[in-house]
């Protein structure tokens, strides 16, 4: 992976600017031995790796503008660090970039159940969103699937999705509002508890900027009652095709479950193997997940079961209570986990439209003979957001490129059947250098215009979403 | 995740058996959730993944353990909260065991202040 | 001029020498804007459409009425329920699709879907140079670099001119049914539209206008039945229940703001919460019809007012003035805010000729 020449006055500064932010800051909250640093040179995505110049921890709005201030001035880089768990290297440093975490700023502020929000700091992890809620039935509705860790702030820069997003939307349809910071350490309110924008909708285009037009340190989201029940099926097919058929048939039938998840052979007996959920071996298996009272989930069980058993599965499966609904999902949830014990993995996150899912799915294995890696594939299919897992080892010279050269033909074939790079996880380092697959100069310079008006000197972690020859210009200036 | 040790080192059957441990490591970072350090503390060092990072510099530079890193993994309170959340079945357990073992091994400890003012 | 390729509207953009007054079919445009009228209706038809996928692209000057007339075809619809403002706003013309997002328009479904904006996946646009961007795409997922997507809807034709719009639809329900609360006062009436989204119950439209006080449910036909029998116990007062077409007809009222056709006066559209709602349309005493829970505000008063609705708003939301001649149209911004979307406005109109000083 190519990254800039780091500043090497930057990091000549090191001792200086590392004083700057102790005076400005309480004096747990700035580190800067080498030692204490490794940690925080990579995120999710371990593959690249930059330990940073320094880190630093706030605990307030007014401490991350203290050091965005000094760190504008001085010229440095700021990487924002929620809970480190992009997967996209979102999060990854680069040797003379200050980390900025805000794992420390996790309360909750307000929370009002008559407006239906609740207001926290950004460093807050996504479940105990939800958590703070429960007791008066409410929840946070985007569910990403690594929501028990990461951070609201990272779950806003990189827009984030999960299961349940088909019937509730992701990230940028839950949040109300946030307090901004940007790069020059001013301190600004985007949105409010009340929702739609009295302008242009900057809170839109922040979230989903993957941390380069500011940091957020406070948010409005939204909550929702939870609802009564919720049951999940698990149906079988011995083939793709009949399985994307079904969920298409589901979908047009006006059913609306809360989440479609799709895996495929690869990932049904790894998951087997690791979790012994107790699947079918079959070619491809959904499980369906609908809501609501025990009436509600009968009524759309029976028109699911209907639409299913036209397509002949090889298995139709239904939880009769709790304890079933569990191994239903036991398996799923523990796919990526199964896969890591087969080795190291990749894991790619394209969309694709739902009607060419069997072709993408049948491709894939094509390249995966010939690129002679294993792939798994588990995904949310009811908005056709993929996640191929691809099998590699990382202690072996040459595989890891044989791996990103792989991801990169998937993710190019699920540009060419009309979908994106990336569907969740942010473009990060990972796909920067695929941007100009899907997007051609005129559509890259639009965005990059926007980043020129939040961030004129472009220091907000530098070196991602945009390739580095695309925006070496602006990066230089 | 990748490691780095040389043939000589996984000779040594704790070091294989380490290395086994730390190449099971995805860094997906969800046993920071459930460490009681890291919710308390807030700084990565303070959770398992941090811990993680540490021993395996540690054991891959085959160096002897320095206070900073003593310290960190002198916080871990080994309730082991971290190893049924996660999802990639890391024995964290037998890695901070061997970790400890190399600090008790390598590391000389300062005089307790404490100590030093009750018996004197 | 009505150019009828994106190609020639780039053109047209690129060349013109003087400002622009960019409009769909102009139902409902707010604001002043001067310049020589740049229309987008010659810009129509269906890219597009997987009833499968949930999934449409249609040009932006595509009536409304057509998209909807495709849907329907398929049993499917656009989710936030496009208001028509011709009656409010005293205007003729052909809604476009193009101009229902440029306006992020929203209808009472905006309480459980959001507007526009949450139901739009990706635009093509032609900035005030004259280039032709594209954006988001035609898949539900997309988080592949900024989103211009959100940014465009809203914009008013400011930053850009839609060329083409996607969107993820809906299907129809198979029931909807609305119940009727009336005896309540406003504070108590809007009080139980807040325990029904408080439920688990799944509301598509809490609304109240006229002394009563509607909360709506669509899905399957027992569901809808199983909703509005655990509904009517929460809420109290005295209920009765609308289905099917007569359900229908009075969220199109609620929609389109039809208590205030034909009715003199100012209208604000103020966005708040719904904790202050009363209050707020209690102390400017006009006439008002709440919607999205009382969220929103429809409020009619005698012209001039405007200083007084922004002081009773203040810190609590913000008021647009859609109808009545005087004043500003849009609530002022913080200034950190106000330098932003200036900002935005130079580097993707850098001659102001798209609507120039409409939105500020």
């Amino acid at each position: 992976m190519d990254m800039p020449e780091p500043d090497l006055g930057v990091i000549a500064r090191k001792a200086r600017i590392v004083a700057r932010m102790r005076a400005a800051l309480p004096v747990d909250a700035v580190i800067d031995a080498p030692e204490e640093l490794r940690v925080y040179e990579c995120d999710a995505l371990t593959a690249y790796r930059c330990p940073p110049l320094a880190a630093v921890l706030p605990r307030t709005t007014a401490e991350v503008s203290a050091v965005l201030r000094i760190a504008c001035e001085e010229g440095v880089p700021v990487v924002p660090r929620g809970s480190g768990t992009s997967l996209a290297g979102g999060a990854m440093p680069t040797a003379d970039s200050v980390i900025l975490g805000v794992a420390r700023m996790n309360a909750v502020l307000e929370t009002d159940y008559d407006n239906r929000f609740i207001r926290v700091q950004s460093g807050r992890t996504n479940l105990s969103v939800s958590g703070a809620v429960e007791a008066e039935g409410f929840f946070y509705a985007p569910d990403p699937s690594s929501q028990l860790a990461c951070a609201i702030a990272g779950n806003i820069a990189m827009n984030s999705g999960g299961a349940h997003c088909l019937k509730y939307g992701v990230t940028t349809n839950n949040l109300l509002g946030v307090t901004l910071v940007k790069m020059d350490g001013t301190v600004l309110t985007l949105g409010g508890p009340w929702g739609e924008p009295a302008g242009l909708d900057l809170l839109g285009v922040v979230c989903g900027s993957e941390g380069q037009l500011g940091v957020v340190t406070e948010a409005w989201l939204r909550i929702l009652p939870k609802p009564e029940g919720a049951r999940p099926v698990l149906v079988g097919f011995d083939s793709n095709e009949v399985a994307g058929a079904c969920v298409s048939d589901i979908i047009k039938a006006g059913i609306l479950p809360v989440a479609i998840e799709f895996m495929d052979r690869p990932c049904i007996r790894a998951t087997e193997a690791f979790a012994k959920a107790g699947y079918p071996d079959c070619e491809a298996l959904l499980i369906i997940e609908v809501e609501g009272s025990e009436a509600e989930i009968a009524e759309q069980l029976t028109r699911i079961r209907q639409i299913a058993l036209a397509h002949d599965p090889v298995e139709f499966r239904e939880a009769a209570d709790e304890d079933q609904a569990k191994r239903i999902w036991l398996g799923r949830k523990s796919a990526f986990g199964a896969m890591g014990q087969l080795g190291d993995y990749m894991c790619l996150d394209g969309t694709i439209p739902v009607s060419s899912l069997p072709h993408v799915l049948k491709r894939i294995g094509e390249m995966s003979v010939q690129f002679g890696l294993d792939v798994g594939n588990v995904f949310h299919a009811g908005d056709g957001n993929m996640h191929p897992l691809i099998l590699f080892d990382a202690n072996k010279p040459g595989d890891l490129e044989k791996c990103e050269a792989f991801g990169a033909e998937i993710l190019k074939l699920c540009v060419e059947v009309g979908g994106c790079l990336t569907g969740e996880h942010g473009v990060g380092i990972e796909k920067r250098d695929l941007m100009s697959v899907q997007f051609d100069a005129a559509d890259m310079e639009a965005q990059m215009r926007v980043k020129d008006v939040f961030d004129p000197k472009w220091l907000l972690n530098p070196a991602k979403v945009f390739p580095l020859g695309v925006s070496e210009t602006r990066r230089a200036g | 995740m990748q490691t780095n040790f040389t043939p000589e080192q996984l000779a040594d059957p704790g070091i294989a058996r380490a290395n086994q441990i730390l190449r099971s490591c995805v860094h997906c970072g969800f046993c920071t959730a459930t460490c009681p350090t890291y919710q308390v503390l807030g700084d990565e060092l303070d959770s398992p993944r941090g811990r993680i990072y540490l021993i395996k510099d540690m054991l891959e530079a085959g160096r002897p353990a320095d206070e900073k890193t003593v310290k960190h993994i002198d916080r871990c309170l080994s309730c082991l909260a971290c190893m049924t959340t996660c999802p990639s079945g890391v024995h964290y357990m037998h890695l901070v065991d061997h970790a400890r073992a190399h600090i008790e091994k390598t590391y000389r400890r300062p005089p307790w202040p404490g100590r030093s003012r009750t018996s004197g | 001029m009505r150019p009828t390729t994106e190609a020639d509207l780039a053109e047209a953009i690129a060349a013109a020498t003087a400002p622009l007054l960019v409009r769909g079919g102009g139902t409902r445009t707010i604001g002043q804007a001067v310049g020589d009228v740049l229309e987008t209706g010659g810009l129509t038809g269906v890219a597009l459409y997987e009833p499968g996928a949930l999934t449409l692209v249609v040009r932006a000057g595509t009536p409304v009425a057509e998209v909807e007339r495709v849907l329907a075809a398929d049993r499917q619809r656009l989710a936030f329920e496009v208001p028509d403002l011709r009656g409010l706003l005293g205007r003729e013309g052909v809604s476009t699709i193009g101009g229902v997002v440029a306006a992020n328009a929203s209808g009472p479904r905006r309480v459980q879907v959001g507007a526009a904006r949450d139901a739009l996946l990706g635009v093509r646009f032609v900035d005030g140079s004259g280039t032709v961007i594209k954006n988001g795409g035609r898949v539900m997922k997309n988080v592949t670099g900024y989103d211009l997507v959100k940014l465009l809807a809203g914009s008013r034709g400011t930053l850009g001119v839609l060329t083409e719009v996607s969107f993820k639809v809906q299907a129809l329900p198979e029931a909807e049914a609305t119940l009727v609360i009336g005896g309540l006062g406003d504070e108590a009436g809007l009080a139980a539209l807040r325990r029904a989204l408080g439920s688990p119950f799944d509301i598509s439209g809490a609304a109240r206008h006229s002394g009563q006080s509607l909360i709506r449910v669509e899905g399957m036909a027992g569901s809808v039945a199983y909703r509005l029998d655990r509904l009517r116990a929460l809420v109290g007062g005295d209920v009765k229940v609308a289905e099917a077409a007569v359900s229908a007809a009075l969220w199109r009222d609620v929609r389109d703001v039809a208590l205030f056709h034909d009715k003199p006066g100012e209208v604000w559209r103020i966005v708040t919460l719904s904790t202050a709602a009363a209050e707020i349309a209690g102390r400017l005493a006009g006439e008002a019809l709440w919607d999205c829970g009382g969220g929103l505000i429809w409020l009619r008063l005698d012209h001039g007012r405007g200083a007084e609705v922004a002081a009773a708003v203040a810190g609590r939301g913000h008021a647009t003035r859609v109808r009545g001649d005087g004043g500003p149209v849009f609530p002022p911004e913080a200034p950190e805010v106000a330098l932003l979307a200036a900002g935005l406005r130079a580097k993707f109109d850098p001659r102001g000729i798209l609507n120039a000083g409409l939105m500020g």
